[in-house]
C-alpha cells in the first residue's frame, strides 16, 4: 500500500512511465485476488467494498435483463448490503422472493426450487451468514439455479477470513468480496463476474474496470486487497484450525459460566470466527457495556434505529424471540485471539451477568 | 414545591429512543398535572449512579437500588413499547409517591 502512496503516484489510466507503472501494481492485485478465489484476473472488477459489490451485482444484473426477466430472490438473513438492494429494486418494481431459513439458518434447496420462475433473473445467497456463521452449502442451491436459467450470486465476506473460495467448483456467476474482513484496509472491495455475464454498471463516466466501475481507482487500497488475499490463502488452513478450537473452547467456557446460554446457528458446518450467544434474562447492553469497561470488544443482537431498537432480522428468521435477541452478543475472533484472551474475557463474563440480569 | 420534580432517565447506546421516551414521559406527566424536568443519561458517556435528582427511570439495568440514593425503577419496557401499561403504573405511582405535593390541577398543561 505505501508503494502506491509514495513511490507509484500514477494515476493507472495515464499513458505516461508513473501511469502505466501503477496499472502494472494493479493488474498484479488483480491477479492476487483472481488467485485466491481460483478466477481469472479479467473477471475481478475492484469497488469501494461489499456493499458496492453487492449493488452492483443486484441491479447491475436485474437491469441488464430486463425486460424478459425481473424477478429477484434471496433469503432472509442476508446482510442488509443485499436485503436493502433487494427491496430497493421491488420498490422499483422488479418482483421479489425472500426465502426463509430454518432454526440454524439454511436454506431448503426444495424451497428455492419452488420459488424459481421463467422469469427469475438472479438468485443472490450469502455464504456465510455474518450474525451466526451458517456456512450455506450453495453447490446444490447453485445448480437449481442454474437448471432453471437463473443467476446465483453470492457474498462471500464473511466467508473469506477462515474458508476456501473457489469460484469454479462452486459455480457461482457473481461473488462480493470485502478486503477489512481479511485484515485489507476498509473501502476497497470486489467483484468477480464470471466471463459472459453481463451487468449493466451504477456509474458512469469513464472506462476503467471495463466501464463495470468507472473512476480513478483507489490504487493504495487495491494494492491492500491483493496483499490481503494473498496472506489469506497462505493462513487459511492455519487459521481455521486455531478458531475451531478458539470457539470450542469459548463455547465451553460460555456453558460453564452461564449454564442457560444458547449458542445460536449450526453446530457444523459453521464458520467458527463467528459466535452468536444468547444470555436468557439478561440485557444485552448492559452485558457488552462491562465487557467493554474490561476491554472486550464485541457485538449487541440489536440496533438502534431512528425510533427504536430493532431486533436483528437474522436472529429473527431463526425464530428467536424479542427477548432472546435482546439477550445476544455477538462474538468474533481474529487473527490475534488467543485462548489467554478467552480466559480473560470469561473472567471478566462472571461479573458483568451478575450485572446485567433484567430481574 | 421550590423547584420541578427531576427526573433522570437512564439508557444506552440508542440516543433517539432516549428523546422519545423523555418526551412522551414529559407530555404525560405534564397532562397529569406534575411539575416535572425529565433529563438524560447515557451509560455510555457518564456511567456514574445520578445524584440530587427525585426519580431515577432505568431503560436498563444500569445501576442497583444500593448504588443509587433516589428512587429508582427499571422502565425497560420502553424501549418496545412507549405506552406499556404496567409500566407506565410503576411510573406515575413512583411520581405520584415522592411527589412533594398534590399537583395543582389548575397548573395542568
Amino acid at each position: 500500500m505505501l508503494v502506491g502512496l509514495e513511490d507509484s503516484f500514477g494515476n493507472p489510466s495515464s499513458m505516461h512511465a508513473y501511469g502505466r507503472n501503477s496499472r502494472q501494481l494493479v493488474e498484479s492485485a488483480r491477479e492476487q485476488v483472481a488467485a485466491g478465489i481460483g478466477s481469472s484476473p479479467e473477471e475481478i472488477i475492484f469497488t469501494s467494498g461489499a456493499t458496492e459489490s453487492n449493488n452492483l451485482a443486484l441491479i447491475g444484473l436485474m437491469k441488464s435483463l430486463l425486460p424478459q426477466k425481473n424477478h429477484l430472490i434471496t433469503s432472509a438473513i442476508e446482510h442488509h448490503a443485499v436485503l436493502h438492494t433487494a427491496q430497493a429494486l421491488e420498490n422499483a418494481g422488479y418482483q421479489l422472493t425472500i426465502l426463509p431459513v430454518d432454526s440454524e439458518g439454511f436454506i431448503s434447496p426444495q424451497t428455492l426450487k419452488n420459488s424459481l420462475r421463467p422469469e427469475t433473473a438472479l438468485v443472490s445467497i450469502m455464504m456465510v451468514n455474518n450474525e451466526v456463521g451458517t456456512v450455506q452449502d450453495l453447490k446444490p442451491l447453485v445448480d437449481i439455479a442454474h437448471q432453471n436459467g437463473t443467476f446465483f450470486h453470492t457474498d462471500a465476506v464473511q466467508a473469506a477470513p477462515c474458508l476456501e473460495i473457489d469460484v469454479a467448483r462452486m459455480g457461482v456467476d457473481l461473488l462480493s468480496l470485502s478486503a477489512h474482513k481479511i485484515y485489507g484496509p476498509k473501502g476497497i472491495g470486489a467483484l468477480f463476474i464470471r466471463s459472459g455475464v453481463d451487468l449493466e454498471p451504477l456509474f458512469y463516466g469513464g472506462a476503467q474496470e471495463r466501464k463495470m466501475r468507472p473512476g480513478t481507482e483507489n490504487v493504495p487500497g487495491i494494492l491492500g486487497l491483493g496483499a490481503a488475499m494473498e496472506l489469506r490463502v497462505d493462513h487459511l488452513t492455519s487459521r481455521l484450525k486455531k478458531f475451531q478450537e478458539l470457539r470450542s473452547y469459548l463455547c465451553q467456557g460460555l456453558s460453564e459460566i452461564a449454564p442457560d446460554c444458547m449458542i445460536n446457528g449450526p453446530a457444523d458446518h459453521v464458520s467458527p470466527h463467528v459466535i452468536s450467544a444468547t444470555f436468557p434474562g439478561l440485557d444485552g447492553e448492559m452485558l457488552l457495556f462491562h465487557l467493554n469497561q474490561q476491554g472486550a470488544a464485541v457485538s449487541l443482537g440489536s440496533a438502534c434505529t431512528s425510533e427504536s431498537i430493532e431486533p436483528s432480522h437474522v436472529l429473527s428468521a431463526l425464530g428467536l424471540g424479542e427477548e432472546d435477541i435482546d439477550s445476544t452478543l455477538r462474538i468474533s475472533l481474529g487473527e490475534s485471539s488467543t485462548q489467554n484472551q478467552i480466559d480473560q474475557l470469561l473472567s471478566i463474563f462472571t461479573d458483568a451477568i451478575q450485572r446485567s440480569r433484567i430481574t | 414545591m421550590m423547584g420541578k420534580f427531576h427526573i433522570r432517565l437512564v439508557g444506552g447506546w440508542c440516543g433517539n429512543r432516549m428523546y422519545i421516551v423523555q418526551e412522551h414521559l414529559s407530555k404525560l406527566l405534564a397532562e397529569q398535572g406534575y411539575d416535572v424536568k425529565i433529563d438524560q443519561q447515557s451509560i455510555w458517556e457518564n456511567y456514574a449512579p445520578p445524584q440530587h435528582v427525585d426519580l431515577v427511570l432505568q431503560l436498563m439495568p444500569a445501576f442497583t437500588e444500593e448504588e443509587l440514593e433516589p428512587p429508582s425503577l427499571l422502565v425497560r419496557p420502553f424501549l418496545k413499547t412507549l405506552d406499556d401499561p404496567k409500566t407506565l403504573d410503576l411510573v406515575f405511582e413512583a411520581v405520584a409517591l415522592h411527589y412533594p405535593s398534590i399537583p395543582d390541577p389548575a397548573q395542568a398543561g
